[in-house]
């Protein structure tokens, strides 16, 4: 399916989605980027991932990006079948107690990338069956990867 | 939202469980010879079978994300040696292929086939880590001191000629490649291709059909095609269960397009298809650097780049078959010389996931074997 049929069917059973249009001049690959809300989030996972025109069955990352006003949680899909691709975007606005609903029960693989995100963002993953630190050690104090974390001095500073 | 209850979902035994309170505990590692670096499993058995497995990672942590955040692009190719490193070529051209999408610069041709001839000895040189490493841990230690020690270090003499460096080359860059094959390089690598020949017929009898081993391989480990998907799973491991998936046929980067060559896959997904497989893809990469030599024309190895650079604002991912499967860049820009976010998608890691409901149901002596199979480099996993 072309960015336009896959918009289309999508829209035909969530209305009120829109795309985000590329800004001319910027760098920007040629896949659909879709802007979701954290509430109609999982739904629409469960829709793109068993509809059979669609078939997004590959989760191939999941990241997130710190706009210093808000969050923003990145979903990269691709149909192993149809061979297109998919870019979703949720706008995590709370600072404070950033939370998205999770969506390994959609794709196990986000297992552990929601984990790594909670971890060097800490956002929460609402609904993880196992949401607590990866990489960083349990008792680590804030989280890197955030732009106003501030390091704490250790011996070698 | 429709009726909720019509959706299809997943399986429900492919979702992992917390470790239960009965049974032995068991740590494996970090320290442990067959976790190929630091990695520790946190293992429940029932007598010898094993319940429920949770890996600990981290140990390894380098916060390369971060780094990058701070660096500038030409800076951050350094950085990507250091992830999987046993093959820092292929992470230099997926983190190289970002910034080129970003700013869409054109390669010189020469400079694509070197690439393609590089990344290609570098997944020959990885796969002979794996048989190596894998026949010690199954308890065979010749093919080691074969493959590891006889193969891969002609394929690093080689590394050493064309860059300087034997495992953290820097020596793909932006715009096209650090420098231009040295005189006689091309025909000591076709001499190597022609030798390799012969050693991959040597490791069928070493250790691909020798009985002992492939009674400690084949059907362990069994992972279906449903299963290795849902779990994000990619590279050799994914086409060990039969699915026909390779980033240089689907998502074609770079010259693949003109280069024609095979996809093994393997027929059940146990530990000896997966082993398989990898023994199959060495065969075609010496098919495609053939190829890669007899196309290659002298000409430029470098595009035309400013020294300093700024790539324009925007987003960029692109992502290329690994040694381990899919290994993906994804590149935030504010114009400024450094990313504003960079996020690595490591096959390794991804890859690993699978273990806390692959291990389950097997016995205690056959998770060294299905561990070793899935191929991990924990430089990467942990990054």
């Amino acid at each position: 399916m072309t960015a336009a049929e896959i918009l289309s069917t999508i829209q035909a059973k969530y209305p009120g989605l829109q795309e985000i249009p590329k800004v001319l001049g910027q760098a920007r690959g040629d896949e659909l980027y879709l802007s979701v809300s954290a509430a109609e989030l999982h739904a629409l996972c469960q829709f793109v991932r068993f509809d059979p025109g669609l078939s997004f069955d590959y989760l191939s990352f999941v990241t997130s990006v710190d706009w210093k006003t808000h969050f923003e949680v990145v979903y990269y899909l691709v149909s192993t079948l149809h061979k297109h691709k998919l870019v979703l975007k949720v706008k995590v606005e709370d600072r404070t107690n950033p939370e998205v609903p999770t969506i390994s029960t959609v794709w196990p693989t986000a297992d552990w990338q929601e984990r790594e995100i909670y971890d060097m963002m800490g956002i929460k993953f609402k609904g993880h069956y196992n949401l607590r630190r990866i990489l960083l050690p349990d008792d680590w104090e804030g989280f890197p990867l955030r732009k106003d974390y501030a390091p704490k001095p250790d011996r070698y500073d | 939202m429709a009726n909720e209850t019509t959706v299809p979902t997943v399986a429900p035994e492919v979702f992992p469980q917390v470790a239960p309170e009965k049974g032995m505990f068991i740590s494996l590692g970090p320290q442990h010879p067959s976790t190929h670096g630091v990695l520790r499993v946190a293992i429940t058995t029932d007598g010898e079978i094993v319940t429920s497995a949770q890996p600990d990672l981290g140990y390894l942590h380098r916060a390369t994300e971060k780094l990058a955040e701070k660096r500038t692009y030409p800076q951050i190719i350094v950085l990507t040696d250091r992830l999987d490193y046993l093959a820092a070529m292929t992470n230099n051209w997926s983190f190289c292929l970002a910034v080129e999408k970003m700013m869409a610069v054109a390669i010189p041709e020469r400079a694509d086939y070197l690439r393609i001839i590089v990344g290609e000895l570098q997944r020959i040189a990885s796969h002979c880590v794996f048989l190596g490493t894998y026949g010690i841990d199954i308890g065979a230690f010749t093919p080691f001191l074969v493959a590891f020690g006889r193969e891969r270090e002609r394929i690093l003499d080689l590394f050493e000629e064309i860059c300087g460096a034997r495992l953290t080359y820097n020596y793909i860059r932006i715009g096209g490649v650090m420098a231009d094959a040295p005189e006689g390089w091309e025909a000591k690598v076709r001499k190597f291709v022609k030798e390799m020949w012969g050693h991959l017929k040597e490791y069928d009898t070493l250790l691909t059909y020798n009985p002992i081993f492939m009674d400690r391989t084949q059907n362990i480990g069994k992972m279906s095609q449903e299963m290795a998907i849902a779990w994000g799973i990619t590279g050799p491991n994914l086409r060990a269960t039969g699915f026909k998936a390779d980033v240089r046929k689907d998502d074609p980067y770079g010259l693949y397009s003109k280069i024609s060559f095979d996809i093994p896959v393997g027929k059940q997904g146990d530990c000896w298809d997966r082993y398989w497989v990898r023994i199959q893809e060495m065969r075609e990469s010496l098919k495609i650097i053939d190829q890669a030599l007899d196309q290659m024309q002298p000409g430029d190895t470098m595009g035309k780049i400013a020294k300093t650079f700024r790539v324009p604002v925007g987003e960029g991912y692109a992502h290329l078959e690994a040694p381990r499967g899919d290994l993906g860049f994804y590149i935030v820009s504010d114009g400024t010389p450094s990313p504003y976010r960079m996020h690595i998608r490591p096959p390794s890691f991804v890859n690993l996931q699978i273990l806390q409901v692959l291990l389950k149901g097997w016995k205690v002596s056959d998770v060294i074997a299905i561990l070793g199979s899935i191929d991990i480099v924990l430089g990467e996993v942990d990054r």
